[in-house]
C-alpha cells in the first residue's frame, strides 16, 4: 500500500518530465519497472547506445532499496564497466548499504547514468566469470565490497 | 425518538496516508520518504522534516538521516513546529468514501469527524434495536435491511439487503445465458453454460501454442485439421517425460549433495570468524555458496591425490616382486649350471678311464710274459679309477 502509493506518485512525476537520456520503457505494475538510459556525451564506450534497467520493488520500498539490474532486451546490451557484471548486476553502494528512502527511480537512473559517463575503462569487474557462473541474478544476496572510489 | 448521536457514529477508521488531495500541495509540505503531505510531522536534529511513521521505519533500517546521511538516533527526532503541522492539516482532502458517492471535501483535520459523524456513505450500525448489521448512514433512517423476507417465487427466506441478488439465484426464476442469450431456469444454467454451443472457446491444443478460438459448435471442424491437436499425444508424452526426468534429476542431485558433503576448511572458518560481525545474512549466503563450491573442489582434489598415491605404491610393489622373481630364477639357473658342469666332468673322467684301459689292453696283448701281473696291476689301478669315477658319478646323481 505504502509502496504503491509512493510509486504511483513517482510514476505521475516521471510521466510529466524526465532528465535527458532517461526514458520509461515499461511500467506494467508497481513491482517491476523498466527504464531506458543512455550516455549523452561522446564517451566512445557508450556512444549511441541505449541500455535497459530493470527495477524490482518490494513491498517495503522506499525504506528498502529496489533491485536494479541491467537487462538484455530488445537488442539492448549490458554496458562495459568495471562495476557492472556481464549478467547485468550493478555494484553500486547507493543500491545497497548506502540506499536512502529519499532516493527515487529518477535519482537512481541519474546516478547510474553518471557512473557510466565518468568511466573510461573498457573492462568487467575482476572475477566476472566466476560471479556470472555462480548464477546470482539477484543483487540482494550479495555483499559487495565498495572499495573502489576511482570510477 | 431518534437514536442517540453516539450510537450513529461510524466505526470506519480513516487512513490519512490513503487520502487523496483536492489540489497537489506545495512540494515543501511533502515527506521526502513517502512523497505525500506530511502526517504527524517530526523534525530531526539536522532540521529535516518527515512523517513520524516514515522516519521510524527508516531508522529501523539505518541509523542515518535519509537526506544528508548524518548519524541519527530515535532520540534526535522531535515534533516539528506546530506551524508546519497546521499547514499540512489545513490541506483540503476528498472524503475516503468518494468512490461510493460522497462528494465532500474538507480540511484534513476535519475528515475524521466527517466520516465519524456526517458522511452519508460511512457504514454505521443499523438503527433497529437488536440488529447487529451495518448499513450506510444515508439508508439508516429507513427500515432495517437486515430483516428476513420471503421470496415470492421459491418461498425461501432472504435478507432484504440480498433481495436483488437473490433474483439471479432463485431456483424458480430464469436467467439468460451469457453466450447465447437464451433463457434457462437458474438451476440448469450452470450445466448449460458448460456446453453452450455459442460460447467462444480456445482450441484444445491452446496450451501447446494454437491460438485459434471459435464458437464451440464450430470448433470441431478446426480440430479435425489442427496440427497442434494432431501433435498433442506426442507433445503430451514429451511433457510427461520431461517432468519425470526433472523429478529424477532432482532426486539424483539430492543424492549427490549427500555423497559430497561440504567439509569446513580450517583457513576459511578462521576467516569467517574474523570477518565483520555487521555483515548481512545475505553476504553469508553468498560466501557459504562459494565455500560449498570450494569444498567440492577440495574434496575432488583430495580424492585425486589419494588415487595417485595408491597407484605409486602399487607400482613400487610390482617392482619389488619383479626383482625377487628375477633373482630366484637366476639362482635356480646357477644351481642347474653347476649340476650340468659336474655331470660333464664325470663324463670326461669316464672317457679318460675308458681311453686309458683301452690303451692298456692294446699294449698288454703285445707282451705275453709280463701281461699277467701288468693286467693285475692295471685292474687294481682301474679299481681305484672306478671308485674315483663312482664318486664323480655320485655328484652327478646329486
Amino acid at each position: 500500500m505504502f509502496a504503491q502509493k509512493r510509486l504511483g506518485k513517482e510514476l505521475t512525476n516521471i510521466h510529466k518530465s524526465l532528465p535527458p537520456g532517461i526514458a520509461i520503457a515499461s511500467t506494467p505494475d508497481f513491482t517491476n519497472w523498466k527504464m531506458d538510459i543512455q550516455v549523452l556525451d561522446t564517451n566512445p564506450l557508450y556512444a549511441d547506445q541505449v541500455y535497459r534497467l530493470n527495477f524490482k520493488f518490494s513491498g517495503s520500498y522506499p525504506i528498502e532499496a529496489p533491485e536494479v539490474t541491467f537487462i538484455k532486451e530488445d537488442g539492448r546490451d549490458i554496458p562495459m564497466h568495471p562495476h557492472i557484471y556481464s549478467n547485468g548486476v550493478i555494484c553500486l553502494d547507493l543500491l545497497g548499504t548506502n540506499w536512502s528512502p529519499v532516493q527515487n527511480v529518477e535519482s537512481v537512473c541519474m546516478s547510474i547514468q553518471s557512473m557510466l559517463t565518468s568511466n573510461t575503462k573498457n573492462e568487467r569487474p575482476p572475477g566476472d566469470d566466476t560471479f556470472v557462473r555462480s548464477g546470482y541474478r539477484s543483487p540482494r544476496n550479495i555483499n559487495f565490497v565498495y572499495d573502489d572510489n576511482t570510477v | 425518538m431518534p437514536p442517540s448521536r453516539s450510537s450513529r457514529n461510524s466505526l470506519q477508521s480513516v487512513d490519512l496516508r490513503a487520502l487523496d488531495y483536492l489540489s497537489s500541495p506545495s512540494a515543501n509540505l511533502l515527506c521526502p520518504i513517502c512523497h505525500s503531505p506530511l502526517i504527524t510531522p517530526v523534525q530531526t536534529r539536522c532540521l529535516h522534516t518527515f512523517c513520524s511513521a516514515c522516519i521510524s521505519l527508516s531508522l529501523e533500517r539505518s541509523l542515518t538521516c535519509p537526506v544528508d546521511r548524518k548519524p541519527l538516533s530515535h532520540d534526535d527526532v522531535t515534533p516539528a513546529p506546530i506551524m508546519i503541522a497546521n499547514l499540512v492539516n489545513d490541506l483540503v482532502v476528498l472524503c475516503p468514501n468518494r468512490e461510493k458517492g460522497c462528494n465532500t471535501s474538507c480540511a484534513r483535520w476535519l475528515v475524521e469527524s466527517h466520516v465519524r459523524e456526517d458522511c452519508g456513505y460511512a457504514m454505521v450500525k443499523c438503527a433497529k434495536e437488536g440488529c447487529d448489521g451495518m448499513v450506510e448512514r444515508r439508508e439508516s433512517e429507513g427500515e432495517c435491511v437486515h430483516e428476513e423476507v420471503e421470496c415470492n417465487f421459491c418461498q425461501g427466506v432472504v435478507r432484504k439487503l440480498d433481495f436483488e441478488s437473490h433474483h439471479n439465484e432463485c431456483p424458480k426464476l430464469s436467467s439468460d445465458c451469457r453466450h447465447c442469450s437464451e433463457s434457462f431456469p437458474n438451476p440448469e444454467l450452470p450445466a448449460h453454460q458448460l456446453n453452450c454451443p455459442a460460447e467462444v472457446i480456445d482450441c484444445a491444443a491452446s496450451h501447446f501454442g494454437c491460438s485459434y478460438s471459435s464458437r464451440r459448435s464450430e470448433l470441431d471442424e478446426h480440430l479435425s485439421h489442427c496440427h497442434f491437436v494432431a501433435l498433442t499425444p506426442i507433445l503430451q508424452l514429451h511433457t510427461e517425460r520431461i517432468d519425470t526426468l526433472e523429478l529424477e534429476n532432482k532426486a539424483i542431485r539430492q543424492k549427490l549433495d549427500l555423497l559430497v558433503p561440504p567439509r569446513p576448511l580450517p583457513s576459511q572458518s578462521s576467516a569467517a570468524t574474523s570477518s565483520d560481525p555487521t555483515d548481512s545474512s545475505a553476504a553469508r549466503d553468498m560466501t557459504s555458496e562459494m565455500q560449498d563450491y570450494t569444498y567440492h573442489l577440495y574434496s575432488e582434489y583430495e580424492q585425486l591425490r589419494s588415487d595417485v598415491e595408491r597407484l605409486n605404491a602399487q607400482i613400487r610393489e610390482l617392482d619389488v616382486k619383479q626383482d625377487m622373481a628375477r633373482i630366484n630364477e637366476g639362482l635356480r639357473y646357477n644351481d642347474e649350471m653347476t649340476g650340468v658342469r659336474a655331470a660333464i666332468n664325470g663324463l670326461r673322467m669316464q672317457l679318460h678311464w675308458l681311453v686309458a684301459s683301452r690303451r692298456d689292453t692294446v699294449t698288454g696283448g703285445g707282451g705275453a710274459g709280463a701281461g699277467g701281473p701288468r693286467s693285475v696291476a692295471g685292474s687294481s689301478v682301474s679299481g681305484d679309477g672306478r671308485r674315483m669315477s663312482d664318486s664323480a658319478r655320485q655328484v652327478v646323481k646329486l
